[in-house]
């Protein structure tokens, strides 16, 4: 069942007030959380969390299409190790290129 | 044929799909729909990505995507029992008939082995691996004079530079993210 929309979406009061705390501050840095069931809300857009996936904590960019998400969905608990080693057509993009 | 320096790893052979030799192929590029197009040729790999000694090649005739992968018709796979034997199987293409990388793209296979500086150009490490997650690229550097190694996300806000040229890759980390 849905979360009632009255309650509004769950945030760990601890998370939220951290980077509450760093936006007044214009501060980026990186937040370490266990909290996986918290929502992404819009003020958090351009911070970096660490969240713990059970074994080691994943580093999380978030930005504005997470938001409504849970921060557990992008830190995986199990990271796929088994692509090949040969050269692939796979390519990574949108960062400045020499 | 081109030698195993000059092909790419397009995709890799899941299983057989139904009983006219269709095969569910991963694919491992960023365009299947132009490399899987009917009537491309293909080379058969090894499930480490090196082609078949023998080098066989594949016409393509027929593709459409398929929930996450795409079902992949070639003329030389008949039947069901053909298309088992392909299983785990990769599909090679030459790397001068793929579409080259854009301005601002790099092959995720370069990434590996770059060494990793700040932007002042001191040294924090080298890429040892990469992840696609959901949300992105993932980085996993080993830390220069250190064993373990830390994820870095493959966003321009993190990683401002690539430079394949001189091996290099430039981070501008948040603070806390190298600890």
């Amino acid at each position: 069942m849905a979360r009632s929309v009255k309650k509004g979406p769950f945030v760990q009061d601890a998370l939220l007030d951290k980077v509450t705390a760093m936006n007044a501050r214009s501060e980026k840095r990186v937040t370490k959380t266990w909290s996986r069931a918290s929502t992404i809300l819009p003020e958090f857009v351009g911070h970096t969390f660490a969240v713990h996936n059970g074994n080691k904590f994943i580093p999380v960019y978030v930005t504005e299409n997470m938001v409504g998400h849970k921060l557990g969905e992008f830190a995986p608990t199990r990271l796929f190790r088994g692509h090949v080693a040969a050269k692939s057509d796979k390519k990574a993009g949108g960062v400045g290129k020499k | 044929m081109p030698t195993a320096d000059e092909l790419a790893v397009v995709g890799r052979i899941r299983k057989a799909h139904g009983i006219r030799g269709e095969l569910i192929v991963e694919p491992y590029t960023n365009e299947p729909a132009a490399v899987f197009a009917a009537g491309r040729r293909l080379i058969g790999g090894l499930p480490d990505g090196r082609p078949l000694p023998q080098g066989l090649a594949l016409t393509v005739r027929r593709a459409t995507p398929h929930k996450e992968g795409w079902i992949v018709r070639v003329d030389e796979v008949a039947d069901r029992t053909a298309a088992e034997g392909w299983r785990d199987r990769t599909l090679l293409a030459p790397l001068a008939e793929l579409p080259p990388p854009g301005a601002d793209e790099v092959y995720l296979h370069d990434l590996v082995g770059l060494r990793v500086v700040r932007a002042d150009g001191t040294a924090v490490g080298e890429v040892a691996d990469y992840y696609e997650l959901p949300h992105g690229i993932m980085l996993e550097v080993r830390l220069a004079g250190r064993a373990d190694t830390v994820l870095v996300p493959y966003r321009p806000e993190i990683v401002t530079e690539v430079d394949t040229g001189a091996r290099t890759l430039t981070i501008d980390p948040p603070e806390g993210l190298l600890e």
